[in-house]
């Protein structure tokens, strides 16, 4: 009579056969594993490139540290559904010429493999000065991923960037005494009068005069700025409009067009950097008596901007664009991209969103 | 007291046998997923490899450019006209192929009419092109490369180096 298996047999024949699957099952996972991971930091570092192409750009050519402000976030932000870095990646629907949140094709569906490539990653941008050096801020990009086994897998790229204070073009940076002479001009229509004496007589008070002044002149810059630009694009407009311009010659007006918008709205925004403190400073605390019988006190314009509701520094300008290129940052974060058509200072408004 | 019988030959043989038959097949099938992994990684990396490449044909190309003239700022189109600092004009256009989207490249010199305009070949094995112009000098390449099966996207924003500057403008 033959008797069965015993069960020590069985046990040992599986622990046997487990010692030699185990780890030919475990070199496999880890390979695998591997393999995912090198396409992760593939795809990872590509992320990072375009992401330090934003960053690279807010620093070097736009020189708007606002930028890399409004590309920071406290927590990590999926790339898909309207991450800054890629809200935008075509211009897909009308208005033509014009990059829009959730309007053009931005990381979903429409972008193909992009979005399938792309869909689980999230980023995080942090920013901090760097000690010693003024101007300089080290960010960090830090992307996530989902890795197997629930966990994440999380890559950081430090980038040092450099930021130079804005070459404005406007008074409001020059000595006191060229601007006290520039306000007595252009506010009392008393050029040669020291600004002292004018507000003495007026009853007003000085720093508040300085600081409405200054706005005064700021803006009579934007406007002599603005009469020197407006007649070159009326004719560059005027030669799109011809019937007869040829398609290269289209072209190169059109171009002309975007560079000339581009360098109004670069002077508005130089213009809305200079002039906001002065106007923050003023709407909460000027009365009707600092200004006294000065004109400024019945300059409608500069009433009118100090009524308009400021949050304490929560607050966003808004460029009001005929035909820009945004993509969907705060209007404060302008860069050389945003193309500002509507022209005078007149169409600046303060937003408390 | 009892004797146990052991193990015959026949029974030896067909325990080992068995026991080759499950370790080939374990085998077998480690060096198949293996091969099929190493196969799919090699595609994989292909297809990235492809696109880097694409990527630095077509900076090479736009880099020297100052300004791009197509599409306008803002606008996406599936080609582009730039440029360079020679005042000569690079069109960079799709074509249809067996093997998918190829993109040329065409640059003609308008201040020599008699010269054979370049045109030629630049980038293969696309699946999907598009250009859009951040600003006049520069572009954001959006494009898709398909090789063997694996389909890889890549984006960036190139500049053109000789574009004027902010101050310039």
């Amino acid at each position: 009579m033959r008797s069965g298996l015993m069960l020590l047999e069985v046990l040992v024949a599986m622990a046997i056969l487990a010692a030699v699957l185990l780890p030919l099952l475990s070199a496999m996972d880890h390979s695998i594993n591997q393999t995912e991971a090198g396409a992760d930091h593939t795809d990872a570092l590509a992320l990072v490139q375009r992401i330090s192409e934003e960053l690279l750009h807010a620093s070097q050519d736009a020189d708007c540290p606002e930028a890399l402000t409004a590309m920071q976030s406290d927590a990590p932000l999926p790339l898909r559904g309207g991450h800054p870095f890629l809200v935008a990646l075509e211009d897909s629907g009308a208005e033509w010429g014009r990059l829009e949140r959730q309007l053009d094709v931005g990381l979903d569906e429409r972008a193909g493999e992009t979005y399938r490539r792309y869909r689980a990653f999230t980023v995080q941008v942090s920013s901090a000065p760097l000690a010693g050096l003024p101007g300089a801020m080290e960010a960090a990009v830090r992307l996530s991923c989902p890795a197997p086994g629930a966990r994440e897998r999380i890559l950081e790229f430090p980038l040092v960037l450099s930021f130079t204070p804005h070459p404005a073009d406007l008074p409001a940076d020059e000595p006191s005494a060229v601007m006290d002479a520039a306000i007595a001009a252009i506010a009392f229509a008393r050029p040669t009068q020291p600004l002292e004496r004018l507000v003495e007589r007026a009853g007003a008070d000085l720093n508040a005069v300085r600081d409405l002044g200054a706005v005064l002149v700021a803006m009579d810059a934007l406007g002599r700025a603005d009469e020197r630009v407006a007649p070159v694009i009326a004719a560059v407009q005027q030669t799109l409009s011809l019937p007869a311009a040829g398609a290269l010659e289209r072209v190169d007006a059109e171009t002309n067009l975007a560079i000339l918008h581009e360098r109004r709205a670069a002077l508005v925004r130089a213009a809305l950097l200079d002039i906001d403190p002065a106007l923050h400073r003023q709407s909460r605390m000027l009365t009707r008596r600092a200004l006294g019988n000065s004109p400024l006190a019945r300059a409608t314009v500069l009433l009118r901007m100090l009524s308009r509701p400021t949050t304490g520094g929560g607050g966003s300008w808004r460029i009001w664009t005929r035909r820009s290129v945004t993509t969907g940052r705060p209007a404060a974060c302008w860069s050389r991209r945003a193309c500002c058509g509507s022209g005078s200072w007149l169409s600046i408004a303060r937003s408390s969103t | 007291m009892t004797l146990r019988r052991g193990t015959s030959l026949i029974e030896l043989l067909f325990a080992v046998s068995v026991a080759a038959v499950l370790l080939g097949a374990a085998f077998g099938a480690m060096i198949w997923a293996r091969r099929a992994g190493e196969a799919g990684v090699a595609s994989h990396v292909s297809a990235q490899m492809l696109a880097r490449r694409s990527m630095e044909a077509l900076t090479r190309e736009l880099e020297e450019s100052i300004e791009v003239v197509r599409p306008p700022p803002g606008a996406t189109l599936n080609h582009l006209l730039v440029r360079d600092k020679l005042n000569r004009l690079l069109v960079i256009y799709p074509v249809e192929t067996s093997g998918g989207l190829s993109l040329r490249v065409f640059r003609m010199d308008p201040t020599l009419p008699d010269a054979v305009p370049e045109d030629r070949v630049l980038v293969r094995l696309l699946e999907r092109v598009a250009f859009t112009t951040l600003g006049p000098g520069m572009v954001q390449v959006h494009l898709t490369v398909r090789d063997q099966g694996h389909a890889y996207p890549v984006f960036t924003a190139i500049r053109c180096r000789n574009a004027p500057s902010e101050a310039e403008l």
